[in-house]
């Protein structure tokens, strides 16, 4: 593991538990993401992360070594990008943040130079590389802070909210970018708001709730978890008779939508080859199948509701 | 190393990108000085006249303080504000060195400036002044005093984010301590200024220009005092600063 957080734990002047007994961990080439409301905790973990906050209590291992007061092994191999902050001189052209950015970290003018165009090119903004920051589009913005980020080549990444302000296209090119360096083997540890960016890109999910974990652990078994369930939505050219619904029933739970619609509920998948059987003998005008995706998932945990939008009466993991 | 050089082409280059504002600046406090002097020699027909040199030296010192220090003031304000300081703080170096770089890129800008705006006012009021190279103990002092000043100022900054109006009051009271011959003063008065940043060097530097004669080790040992434990007084409040806005979060706050 290249970040380990164990028993972290925060509170403020005010009495505010920021966040509470927070243990997780962080492996190389994946990207990590942090789901939870707005005042859940999940900027202060990572500000206690980049010792920007001193936690209550915790530890935190990076390489496997505990880091104490000393944080610059992390620092050194770790790239930021945080929220609604300039994360580089917008009176500069990219090429000169590289510099200087590259300078703070350690690296020459010629390497820092080297490493920005690779970068550049890589990303698809050469062609700015000599433009003022304040000239370039919130997209562009982006892409360059997270360029100088990666300027010393770091084994992990920390965004916050990196789709913030994004228009759609701005935010498949930040997709790309960070599934390419997930792919070279840098971790990456990102929070966002936006379910289906992180439904797309996320291998990890951490869950966090008024500062507590309450889920961790990879999106697939996440999903899996809650797709045990499969539901299908057919429609048939007919209406059922009560003997036709009945041995449907014996199949699958179902739930009327119209005369014709039934929502199919199946328990175990393994039911599916037998409900596809029994269905090829009506005449069908259309079948479709729902997966439960991370915004049914953080519903269920966050906000304690069902498949149906009811309220569930307890939430469990 | 690499830092120091990426932080002095930073501000060159932002001098260069903002090369009007850069020399009206500079215009701005020449102007300022004129206005002093053409203003009191009106009034007071010659008197400022005979201290000219003085006058001279003490508001070419508080252009570089002033420069120095408030300049580095609001640039962390603006830093803060948008939050490139939180940026900073990420970097491998610590904020000790990081500050210590600024301070010494803006110390040494600020003294080059320091040096135009002096022959400026030595070219317009006709006033050449002697340096001799004893100067440049009491300056190298004074350069360190400024440091420990900085750390005071970032310290602030960081605390309660918004001093603007702070670092105003700084100015004058810095000119008032620039301006005031602490040398020719009572010898109680004389002592316990000098433990007022800056005012032994001041004093000296005064002395030497003038061609006055002076104690050496008096001066000496006041400097070297004045700088080491406004230095000193300096990192310390930074350091508790630190501790302080870490503990509570309050780094991006503004």
């Amino acid at each position: 593991m290249l970040l380990k957080v164990r028993n972290l734990s925060k509170s403020f002047q005010n009495g505010t538990k920021a966040i509470e007994d927070l243990s997780f961990n962080i492996p190389a080439g994946k990207i990590t993401t942090f789901l939870g409301f707005n005042g859940a905790g999940k900027t202060t973990s990572l500000k206690i992360i980049l010792n920007l906050l001193l936690p209550d209590e915790g530890k935190i291992y990076f390489e496997n070594k505990l880091l104490k007061n000393d944080f610059t092994p992390l620092l050194k191999q770790t790239g930021v990008v945080l929220e609604s902050t300039r994360n580089m001189f917008y009176a500069l052209t990219p090429m000169e943040n590289f510099i200087y950015w590259g300078a703070q970290r350690g690296l020459n003018k010629k390497v820092a130079r080297k490493n920005g165009l690779e970068l550049l090119e890589k990303f698809g903004l050469l062609s700015k590389k000599d433009t003022v920051i304040f000239e370039l589009s919130r997209g562009m913005q982006q892409i360059i802070a997270i360029c100088c980020a990666l300027i010393s080549r770091p084994e992990f990444l920390i965004l916050d909210e990196p789709t913030l302000g994004l228009d759609i296209e701005a935010v498949e090119t930040v997709e790309q970018i960070l599934k390419t360096l997930a792919s070279e083997g840098v971790a990456i540890l990102l929070t966002t708001h936006e379910l289906a960016f992180a439904q797309r890109i996320a291998d990890q999910i951490l869950l966090i709730k008024k500062g507590q974990l309450i889920y961790s652990g990879s999106k697939a078994d996440c999903l899996d978890k809650f797709n045990q369930e499969k539901f299908i939505t057919v429609q048939f050219s007919r209406v059922l008779s009560n003997e036709q619904q009945a041995l449907l029933e014996s199949i699958a739970k179902i739930i009327s939508i119209n005369n014709t619609t039934y929502q199919l509920i199946l328990s175990n998948r393994k039911d599916l080859s037998h409900l596809l059987g029994f269905l090829t003998q009506f005449k069908l005008i259309d079948l479709k199948t729902k997966n439960k995706g991370l915004k049914e998932v953080v519903d269920f945990y966050m906000k304690g509701k069902n498949e149906d939008g009811s309220i569930k009466s307890r939430v469990s993991a | 190393m690499v830092a120091l050089k990426a932080e002095f082409q930073r501000e060159l280059i932002i001098y260069r990108r903002y090369l009007f504002s850069s020399i009206s600046d500079l215009a701005l406090t020449i102007l300022m000085f004129m206005g002093i002097f053409w203003g009191s020699n009106s009034i007071s027909k010659g008197i400022i006249g005979r201290s000219l040199s003085a006058l001279i030296i003490g508001f070419t010192l508080w252009t570089t303080i002033q420069s120095t220090v408030s300049m580095l003031g609001s640039n962390t304000m603006n830093n803060a504000k948008s939050g490139i300081l939180q940026q900073l703080y990420l970097m491998p170096i610590s904020s000790e060195r990081l500050f210590f770089n600024r301070s010494m890129v803006n110390i040494t800008i600020s003294f080059g400036q320091s040096i135009i705006v002096c022959l400026a006012l030595m070219l317009f009021t006709g006033q050449w002044i002697n340096f001799t190279i004893m100067v440049i103990w009491p300056t190298i002092f004074s350069l360190v005093t400024l440091f420990g000043l900085g750390y005071l100022i970032i310290s602030l900054v960081l605390r309660f984010k918004r001093i603007g109006s702070f670092l105003a009051i700084c100015q004058y009271l810095y000119l008032g301590i620039l301006l005031t011959q602490f040398e020719k003063a009572d010898l109680l008065v004389k002592n316990m200024a000098n433990f007022l940043p800056l005012v032994p060097m001041v004093s000296w530097m005064r002395l030497i220009i003038s061609g006055s004669a002076y104690n050496f080790k008096y001066y000496l040992s006041f400097s070297v005092f004045n700088s080491i434990i406004w230095l000193l007084i300096g990192l310390f409040v930074f350091e508790k600063v630190n501790k302080i806005v870490k503990k509570q979060g309050s780094l991006s706050f503004y």
